[in-house]
C-alpha cells in the first residue's frame, strides 16, 4: 500500500475520531455518517472497512474500554454504510438515495445494538427498542439533513485535497 | 428550493414521530395507594390508584373522584384553586364521591397509615402501600 495512502487513511480516520468526540455532548447528532460515506466514494471497500475496524477500536478505547457489545454492533453499524455505499449507491450516485441511506442507516446503527444489550443485560428487546427510538430518529434525521446539505459542497474541497488517484 | 421542502418535511415528521412517541409512553408509576373514603371511622369505599413521581395526593384524587374544594370564603367549588394559607400554597377538600363537608358541621380528615396526616393534600408524600383514609368527621 502507498505511503501516501496510508496517511491518508490515518489522517481520515482521526478526522472521523476527533469530529465524533467534538459533537458527543449532543446525543446521536454528528458528522461520522456524512464522513464515511465521503470516504467510501474515493477509497475501496476494503480500505474503508479498514479505518472503521481502526476508527471504533481508538473510539473503543478512548471511551474507556474493549467491550465486544459495543464494538461488534458499532463496527458492523458504520460497517454498513460503505457495503450499502458500494453494492446500491454507487453505480448512481444521487444525493437524495444518500441522504436516505444515511437515514435508514440510523435506525441500523441502533437496532444493531440491541441483540448484543439483551445478551449483555437481559433487557427485553422491546424496552431496549422503544427507550432508543428518539435517539435513532434523531440519529436518522441529522444522517438525511447532513448529507442532503453538506455531502456535495464538502466533496468538492475533499476533492482538491484527496485527489481519488491517491485513494487507489 | 427543494432541499429546503425536503429538509423542512424531515423537520416536521421528526417532530410528529418524537410528539406521538412521548404520546404512547405509559407514565412510569411510582407506586399505589389505597385511598379509603369514610364516614365517622365507617369505610364506604376503598380503591387502590397508581402514581407517578409528579403526582401528589390532590392530583390523584382530582384523576379518580369528584372533587370539591373549599374557595376564598369556604364554599365548595370544582375549580379546586390552591389557596395561600400563611404562605403555603394548598387546597381544602370540601367534597370528594359520596362525602360532603360544609366545613362548619364536619371536615373531611385526612389519615395516614391509621394516623392524622401532618400534611395536607398537596404536601403529603406518597409513598407505595400507604392507605389514605379521607374520613368525613362532624365538628362537635
Amino acid at each position: 500500500m502507498p505511503v501516501k495512502k496510508l496517511t491518508l487513511m490515518a489522517l481520515l480516520t482521526t478526522l472521523l475520531l476527533i469530529q465524533e468526540q467534538a459533537l458527543s455532548f449532543i446525543p446521536n447528532v454528528q458528522f461520522s455518517t456524512l464522513l464515511i460515506l465521503l470516504f467510501a466514494s474515493t477509497f475501496k471497500l476494503r480500505d474503508s472497512l479498514v479505518m472503521l475496524a481502526v476508527y471504533v477500536c481508538i473510539d473503543s478505547l478512548y471511551m474507556g474500554a474493549l467491550n465486544p457489545f459495543y464494538m461488534i454492533p458499532m463496527y458492523l453499524g458504520w460497517a454498513t454504510l460503505p457495503v450499502l455505499y458500494h453494492t446500491v449507491i454507487k453505480p448512481r450516485e444521487s444525493i437524495y438515495a444518500m441522504a436516505t441511506l444515511g437515514f435508514f442507516g440510523g435506525f441500523i446503527y441502533g437496532v444493531l445494538f440491541m441483540p448484543f444489550a439483551v445478551i449483555q443485560t437481559g433487557i427485553d428487546p422491546r424496552a431496549y427498542l422503544l427507550a432508543d427510538f428518539p435517539f435513532q430518529i434523531i440519529m436518522a434525521a441529522s444522517n438525511f439533513l447532513t448529507i442532503l446539505w453538506l455531502y456535495a459542497p464538502l466533496k468538492k474541497i475533499y476533492g482538491l485535497y484527496v485527489p481519488k488517484e491517491a485513494t487507489q | 428550493m427543494k432541499k429546503a421542502f425536503v429538509t423542512i418535511g424531515m423537520m416536521v415528521g421528526l417532530a410528529v414521530s418524537l410528539f406521538l412517541y412521548d404520546q404512547t409512553l405509559p407514565a412510569p408509576t411510582a407506586g399505589s395507594v389505597t385511598i379509603v373514603l369514610s364516614e365517622a371511622g365507617e369505610p364506604l369505599q376503598e380503591t387502590t390508584h397508581a402514581f407517578t413521581e409528579s403526582d401528589t395526593l390532590f392530583s390523584v384524587l382530582d384523576t379518580h373522584y369528584d372533587i370539591a374544594c373549599a374557595d376564598r370564603e369556604f364554599h365548595p367549588t370544582t375549580d379546586c384553586e390552591p389557596l395561600s394559607f400563611s404562605g403555603v400554597e394548598g387546597r381544602i377538600l370540601l367534597e370528594i364521591g359520596p362525602l360532603k363537608s360544609d366545613w362548619f358541621t364536619s371536615y373531611i380528615a385526612l389519615n395516614v397509615n391509621g394516623e392524622h396526616a401532618a400534611y395536607g393534600i398537596d404536601q403529603l408524600a406518597l409513598e407505595s402501600g400507604d392507605t389514605i383514609e379521607l374520613d368525613l368527621v362532624p365538628t362537635s
